[in-house]
């Protein structure tokens, strides 16, 4: 195990100017802080946002650290509940597979694209593959398979946690269909989706509250990167102005 | 709180408990909370963007510490994680700003001069600029070996890299650092 004066001597070495330099931290963080970080680690468990405020980067509110374990178990306990709750009510229940056993007919989804370009006048545009695209435009391209921009949030949220989502959800029984799609199926349906039909289909459709909805359920670990980006940049940016989205 | 354990493997002992998980994570959290955030914070620069860091990783420790293997450390497991994350965590905003065609060329650099206690003439604040010249994960191996003056072979156990490539980085770094602290 090399001693703190190996480290220092090597330093010392490379560069006798920053050998010198005292190490003390430019970075503040209010009185406090540390005592409440488990807390509200534990409150986070399950909300995917953090249950404090920051007035700037050199604050926390008084306690933070303090409270922040108990607040991470909260968030764990809130994470398992659900689960435990039908474990405890019914473990039959618990055990059944969530599948739904609803179905739609043969190869509906493999011609749904082909179907909804020829009547958004884009059949033949380039096809770009699904995988290429960022985000946003798989989103979309679910939308435009579908009718029904939402249910992006289903096939690639684990979770609906936006109030805004499950009300979609509620009122719009397509997104029902949807959520039954295996994952094979879906991608097949989105896989001939034009860049042309899912633009046309945002910019007519893409509201605000629909943006909001899709950005706060989107796991942004799956996003691939702005390199891969192939479509239009008039077309991306004007998209982005269009739905107030950056 | 009575009887609180404090070595790692009591930690982890007490974790697979039902009955203690929650006490044993509690002390966890708080045994390596300061090191961890000051190591998240320096590689995000911004106070809420550590936080949310720092908040996710320790998820990620609470659902994932039952499958720990001990045969590596705790502490360079969770430093694993907590660079893990940073590194994620900077290139997704990379993307971001990119997506929202961002003119920005160096946020974190911004960030810095945007604090209220900064000071371009003085040699900390300079430090700082430096650092935020590194890439990501040179940026890291500085931190690690420069502020939390980590051995080698645990640095290279946390960022998956040959010790004699860690030294060739940090000491390319502190020449980098010093070059750009000399001719600003």
């Amino acid at each position: 195990m090399e001693q703190h004066t190996d480290i220092q001597t090597e330093l010392a070495q490379l560069s006798p100017l920053l050998a010198a330099l005292p190490k003390t931290s430019v970075f503040t963080v209010s009185e406090g802080y540390f005592e409440s970080i488990a807390l509200t680690v534990l409150a986070g468990i399950n909300e995917n946002q953090s249950t404090i405020t920051v007035e700037n980067a050199a604050t926390v509110p008084p306690g933070y650290f303090d409270q922040l374990a108990s607040n991470i178990l909260e968030k764990i306990k809130l994470q398992q509940s659900t689960a435990d709750e039908l474990q405890q009510l019914s473990p039959l229940l618990a055990a059944v597979p969530k599948q739904n056993l609803q179905s739609v007919p043969e190869n509906y989804f493999e011609q749904l694209p082909q179907s909804i370009l020829q009547q958004t006048g884009t059949a033949g545009a380039k096809i770009i593959p699904i995988k290429k695209r960022p985000a946003l435009f798989r989103y979309a391209a679910a939308a435009v398979v579908t009718g029904l921009l939402a249910l992006g949030v289903y096939k690639y949220a684990s979770i609906p946690v936006n109030p805004a989502a499950n009300n979609i959800a509620t009122l719009d029984p397509i997104i029902e269909k949807g959520r039954s799609m295996s994952d094979a199926e879906f991608e097949q349906a989105l896989k001939n989706v034009s860049s042309d039909a899912v633009a046309q289909y945002l910019l007519l459709h893409g509201s605000e509250a629909d943006m909001a909805a899709l950005e706060d359920n989107i796991d942004e670990s799956v996003l691939p990167g702005m390199d891969e980006l192939l479509l239009n940049d008039n077309i991306f940016r004007q998209l982005f102005d269009d739905a107030a989205v950056n | 709180m009575t009887n609180q354990p404090n070595s790692d493997q009591e930690l982890l002992v007490q974790f697979r408990e039902p009955s203690t998980k929650e006490r044993a994570f509690t002390a966890l959290i708080k045994k390596y909370q300061e090191k961890l955030y000051w190591h998240i914070r320096r590689m995000v620069v911004d106070h809420e963007d550590a936080n949310d860091v720092l908040q996710n990783m320790f998820i990620k420790v609470w659902k994932g510490l039952d499958n720990f293997r001990e045969d590596s450390q705790l502490y360079t497991w969770l430093y694993r994680i907590a660079t893990n994350e940073s590194l994620s965590f900077l290139e997704q905003r990379k993307k971001r700003a990119s997506i929202s065609l961002s003119e920005e060329n160096n946020p974190l650099e911004n960030k810095l001069r945007a604090d209220k206690n900064f000071d371009s003439n003085k040699i900390e604040w300079k430090l700082q600029l430096a650092i935020q010249q590194l890439p990501e994960k040179q940026r890291a191996v500085f931190h690690l070996r420069y502020y939390d003056e980590m051995p080698y072979q645990e640095m290279s156990r946390i960022l998956e890299t040959s010790e004699g490539a860690l030294k060739a980085s940090y000491h390319h770094a502190v020449k980098k650092i010093e070059d750009f602290i000399l001719n600003h």
